[in-house]
C-alpha cells in the first residue's frame, strides 16, 4: 500500500511539477519516496526541489530519513538538509545539537551534524570531539583520534604512564589501518610499548602457495587453471601436482612476519613475470559472523571463501594500501576455506615490481577477526 | 563588481553568447524549443554584455574556449604573503576551506567556484561558493562519495576541475561522484557512476574535468577495470550515452572543438587514439590511431586541435566523419602534466621545468628556464603578456613574454601546496592552494 502510495506520489510530482507535501505524515512520504526516485534523477530532481522550497520541510526530519538508504540516495537527503539549515542556521545548530546524541540515527547524517555546528569554529569542534571517541559513525571516531593523538603528541608534561594509557585508549578506538599504525608508532617511539600489529590487526599470515601460471600479455585473469578448479570442485590437493610454466609445480609454504601482513611472493618465484600463483589457507574463525574480508595489493586478484568468489580485480600496479578492496562475507564457526589468484604482469618500471598482497577478516565495524586458534 | 572592467573580447563574448544560446535551446531537451526564445537570446544577450561592464566566466578547466589565455586583463607582476610586519601585496583575500583540493577554480556569475574532499580517506567531498569581489564564502555543500576516493598523497579526492553552463555547476570527484547544483547553491542532481561501475576507479586517483557542451556533461573515467566515457543531461543528470573506452589508466580531460563545418564535437585522448564524439549522441565521429599523453590534455584554438601526443601533434577538423588533418607537428613541445597554451606570442608548452615557445611552423622562439621550480602540475595561464606558472610547491614565476623571447621577472612565493591551474576574471588571478583560496590582484 505504502509502495503504491509512494509510486502515485512520485507520477504526481513528475506529472504536475507539484509535491503533494504538507505537515507530518505526506512530509514523511515525500521522504521515502526520494529515496525511490534516486534511481532516476530526473525523478529525484522534482522531489528535491519541492522539499528545498517547501517551510515545512523539517530538518530533523530529513536528516532521520536517511537512515537504511544506499549511500547515493544518502546524498540527496544531504542536500536538502543543507538547504534547509541554511534557512536558519542558528535554529539549526540548535536542533543538529540534539540530533547528534542520537547516536542511533544514520552514522552519516550524524558527522554532517557535526560539520554544520561546528563549521569555522575549532575550538568548538575539538570539544565535540573530545567526548566521541567511541562514537558509532567511523567519520567522527576517526576525527576523535586524530585529535587524542594531536594532544598527546602536543602534550609534553604528560606522566609516561599516562600517555601509554591514552595511546592503547586511542588503538582500541582507531578502525584505519592508517591510524592504528600511526598509535602504534607512538607507543613504540614515545612509551618504549611494542604493538604486534600483524597479530592485532589480525594479517592471515601463513599460506601455502603454488605456481607460476602463465599470464603472459596479462590474457589469464579469467583462466581457470587447475588449483582453480580443483578448489571449486572442492578437492584441493596440498600434496597435489600441477604444471604450469614448468612441470611438477607443488605447493609450498609462503608464511609473513612482517607488520603489515605483506606476503611477497617475489622471493617465492624468483621476481617472475607474467605469472600467476594461487595462495590457499584456512581462516578459523571463533564464531559464525558476517563480516568483511580485506586484501591490499598492487597485483591484479581474485579472492574465494568457502568456494565464493568475493573479490575480482583486473588492476595492476595502480596503488596499493591496506584494506584497499573490502568485501562483505559470511564465516563459519571453525575453518574457512579460502583461494587467492595473484597475477603479475610484465611491467619494466622500478615501481611495477611488487608481487605481494595482505589479507584480513574484520567485522562489519572493522575490528580484526581473531581466529580461534 | 567594484573592479569591473569592460569586456571588448569578441571573442569571449562570443564564446559566452554560444553557450547561452545553447542552453536556451537545450535547456529542455528539445520539449518545448520556443524559437523566439531562441531569437531573444540571440538579439539581447549581446546587447546586454555590450552595455554593460562584465567579467568574463572562467567555466571549466583551461578557461573559456579551452585556452587559457585572456589577453586583456591585468594583473600585478608580482605579489606577496604578509612575513611578520611587512604586509601581504597585491593579494585581495585569502580564504582557507576544509580539506585538500588540487582541482582548479571556475568563476561563474561572481561566484569563484571550488571543491575540496576531507575526512576519513577524502571520502567527503565539498562544493563552495565565493563571492569573487569580497571572498565571503556564500554557501557550501557536502556530499559522501560512493566510490572509491583513494590516492596518491600528492592527489585529492577532488582533483577534477568543475565546469559550468553559466547557470548550472558540474562538481565531478575521483570517487566518480558528478554533482549538479544551481549558482545558489539548490542541488538539481547527484549521480553516482559506481553505482553501474563499480569495478571503475584507480586507486593513483582520477583527475579528468568534466565538459558541459550543447547541454551534455562529459565525464572520461578511463582505468584499467572499467573504463567508459559518459554523457549526462546536464539539467536532469540522465545518462544519454556511455561508450567503452580503452582500459588504460587516463588522467587528460575531454576538450570541446568546434570543426570547419560549424558543428561542436567533443575530442578524446588517450594513449592509444584520438576520438571525436557528437556530443548529443555519444557516436563515434572518427577515430585516429595516435599515442596520445595520458596526463596533459589538448588545446583547441583559433580552428586548431593541439594534441600532446610524443611531442605536439596540430589538427585541422574537417567535420562530419571525415578524420582530422594533421598540419604539422613538433617534438619542441612535449608537455608532460601541465598543458599547452595558444597565444600571439606563440604556442608555450611547459617541459618539465622549461618554458618552451614555437610559431605556428613549429620553429621554436625561445625558451625559458624556471629554476628550481620542482614539479608543476598547474598549467599556467597568461594575462595581457604576462605568463603565470605555479609549481607544486607554491613557486608563482612570472614570465613577461614578447614576439621573440621572455624572461623571468618575478618569483611569487605563495607558501602553500598549488596544483589546480588557476582562474582569470576580471583583473584577478584565483588560485586554489591545496588549503585555500586566493584572488590575486593589484592592491
Amino acid at each position: 500500500m505504502r509502495a503504491r502510495f509512494q509510486a502515485g506520489l512520485i507520477a504526481g510530482i513528475f506529472l504536475t511539477g507539484n509535491a503533494l507535501v504538507g505537515p507530518g505524515t505526506a512530509i514523511a512520504d515525500t521522504l521515502d519516496a526520494l529515496a525511490e526516485a534516486t534511481a532516476e534523477s530526473r525523478q529525484a530532481s522534482q522531489i528535491v526541489r519541492q522539499l528545498q522550497s517547501d517551510p515545512q520541510t523539517r530538518l530533523l526530519d530529513v536528516l532521520t530519513a536517511m537512515q537504511g538508504k544506499t549511500a547515493t540516495a544518502k546524498n540527496w537527503y544531504l542536500s536538502v538538509a543543507q538547504t534547509v539549515a541554511d534557512r536558519d542556521p542558528q535554529q539549526a545548530r540548535a536542533e543538529l545539537g540534539q540530533f547528534l546524541t542520537r547516536l542511533s540515527e544514520d552514522p552519516d547524517a550524524r558527522y554532517w551534524a557535526l560539520r554544520y555546528i561546528t563549521q569555522g569554529d575549532v575550538g568548538l569542534r575539538e570539544q565535540y570531539l573530545e567526548a566521541m571517541l567511541a562514537d558509532p559513525s567511523p567519520d567522527i571516531r576517526y576525527e576523535a583520534v586524530a585529535l587524542g593523538l594531536r594532544r598527546a603528541g602536543e602534550n609534553t608534561e604528560l606522566p609516561a604512564q599516562a600517555k601509554q594509557q591514552r595511546y592503547q585508549e586511542l588503538l582500541a578506538a582507531a578502525r584505519l589501518p592508517e591510524q592504528i599504525r600511526e598509535v602504534a608508532k607512538r607507543l613504540k617511539d614515545e612509551c618504549e610499548y611494542e604493538v604486534d600489529l600483524l597479530q592485532f590487526m589480525g594479517f592471515v599470515s601463513r599460506w601455502h602457495t603454488v605456481g607460476p601460471f602463465d599470464n603472459q600479455n596479462q590474457s589469464a585473469f579469467d583462466v581457470a587453471y587447475a588449483p582453480e578448479k580443483d578448489y571449486a570442485a572442492g578437492k584441493l590437493d596440498l600434496d597435489g601436482s600441477y604444471s604450469g610454466k614448468t612441470d611438477g609445480l607443488k605447493w609450498q609454504l609462503a608464511e609473513t612476519q612482517a607488520d603489515d601482513g605483506a606476503v611477497d611472493l617475489n622471493p617465492v618465484y624468483d621476481n617472475e613475470k607474467g605469472a600467476i600463483a594461487y595462495l590457499s589457507t584456512n581462516f578459523n574463525s571463533p564464531a559464525e559472523l558476517e563480516g568483511e574480508v580485506r586484501i591490499g595489493t598492487p597485483n591484479a586478484c581474485k579472492v574465494w571463501v568457502n568456494g565464493e568468489l568475493l573479490i575480482s580485480r583486473e588492476v595492476y600496479h595502480s596503488g596499493s594500501q591496506i584494506d584497499q578492496y573490502v568485501a562483505p562475507v559470511k564465516l563459519r564457526a571453525g575453518a574457512n576455506s579460502i583461494l587467492l589468484k595473484l597475477c603479475q604482469n610484465e611491467q619494466t618500471e622500478s615501481w611495477a615490481q611488487d608481487w605481494s598482497f595482505q589479507l584480513r577478516f574484520t567485522d562489519s565495524d572493522g575490528v580484526a577477526v581473531q581466529p580461534a586458534d | 563588481m567594484g573592479t569591473g572592467t569592460w569586456d571588448g573580447n569578441m571573442g569571449s563574448r562570443l564564446t559566452r553568447l554560444g553557450t547561452y544560446s545553447k542552453v536556451l535551446i537545450m535547456a529542455d531537451n528539445g520539449r518545448s524549443f520556443n524559437p523566439a526564445h531562441c531569437f531573444l537570446g540571440l538579439v539581447l544577450l549581446p546587447l546586454v554584455q555590450l552595455c554593460s561592464p562584465v567579467h568574463a566566466d572562467w567555466p571549466g578547466f583551461l578557461g573559456p574556449g579551452g585556452n587559457p589565455v585572456d589577453a586583456r586583463a591585468e594583473l600585478p607582476k608580482s605579489f606577496s604573503v604578509s612575513e611578520g610586519e611587512t604586509p601581504a601585496t597585491n593579494i585581495a583575500w585569502r580564504i582557507p576551506l576544509e580539506g585538500r583540493s588540487v582541482s582548479g577554480p571556475i568563476v561563474v556569475d561572481g561566484k569563484v567556484i571550488t571543491t575540496s574532499s576531507s575526512a576519513m580517506e577524502g571520502r567527503w567531498i565539498h562544493v563552495a561558493a565565493v563571492d569573487a569581489e569580497s571572498g565571503e564564502l556564500l554557501w557550501e555543500r557536502s556530499s559522501k562519495s560512493t566510490g572509491r576516493p583513494y590516492c596518491h598523497p600528492t592527489s585529492a579526492n577532488a582533483a577534477p576541475t568543475p565546469c559550468s553552463d553559466g547557470n548550472l555547476i558540474f562538481a565531478f570527484f575521483s570517487s566518480n561522484d558528478l554533482v549538479c547544483y544551481d549558482l545558489d547553491g539548490n542541488l538539481q542532481w547527484f549521480r553516482s557512476l559506481t553505482d553501474k561501475h563499480p569495478l571503475a576507479g584507480n586507486d593513483v586517483g582520477m583527475s579528468s574535468s568534466p565538459v558541459v557542451t550543447e547541454g551534455v556533461v562529459v565525464v572520461m573515467v578511463e582505468c584499467q577495470a572499467d573504463s567508459f566515457t559518459a554523457g549526462l543531461d546536464a539539467e536532469t543528470g540522465e545518462l544519454l550515452w556511455e561508450i567503452p573506452r580503452p582500459k588504460s589508466a587516463n588522467w587528460s580531460s575531454p576538450r570541446t572543438a568546434v570543426c570547419e563545418d560549424g558543428k561542436g564535437i567533443v575530442v578524446l585522448q588517450s594513449g592509444s587514439s584520438l576520438v571525436g564524439v557528437e556530443p548529443r549522441s555519444g557516436e563515434s565521429l572518427w577515430e585516429v590511431d595516435l599515442r596520445c599523453s595520458t596526463v596533459a590534455s589538448s588545446v583547441f584554438a583559433d580552428g586548431k586541435l593541439y594534441v600532446p601526443a610524443g611531442g605536439l601533434k596540430v589538427f585541422t577538423l574537417p567535420g562530419g566523419n571525415l578524420e582530422p588533418k594533421m598540419v604539422w607537428e613538433t617534438s619542441r613541445i612535449s608537455p608532460n602534466s601541465a598543458s599547452m597554451l595558444v597565444s600571439s606570442f606563440g604556442l608555450i608548452g611547459l617541459n618539465r621545468s622549461i618554458l618552451v615557445c614555437c610559431d605556428e611552423a613549429g620553429e621554436r622562439l625561445w625558451n625559458a628556464r624556471l629554476e628550481d621550480a620542482g614539479q608543476f602540475w598547474a598549467t599556467p595561464v597568461i594575462a595581457g603578456n604576462l605568463l603565470y606558472a605555479f609549481a607544486m610547491n607554491g613557486k608563482c614565476f612570472v614570465v613577461e613574454l614578447s614576439q621573440d623571447s621572455a624572461k623571468v621577472i618575478e618569483e611569487c612565493e605563495l607558501g602553500a601546496e598549488v596544483l589546480g591551474s588557476p582562474a582569470i576574471y576580471g583583473n584577478a588571478l584565483f588560485v586554489r592552494s591545496t588549503d585555500a583560496l586566493w584572488k590575486i590582484a593589484a592592491n
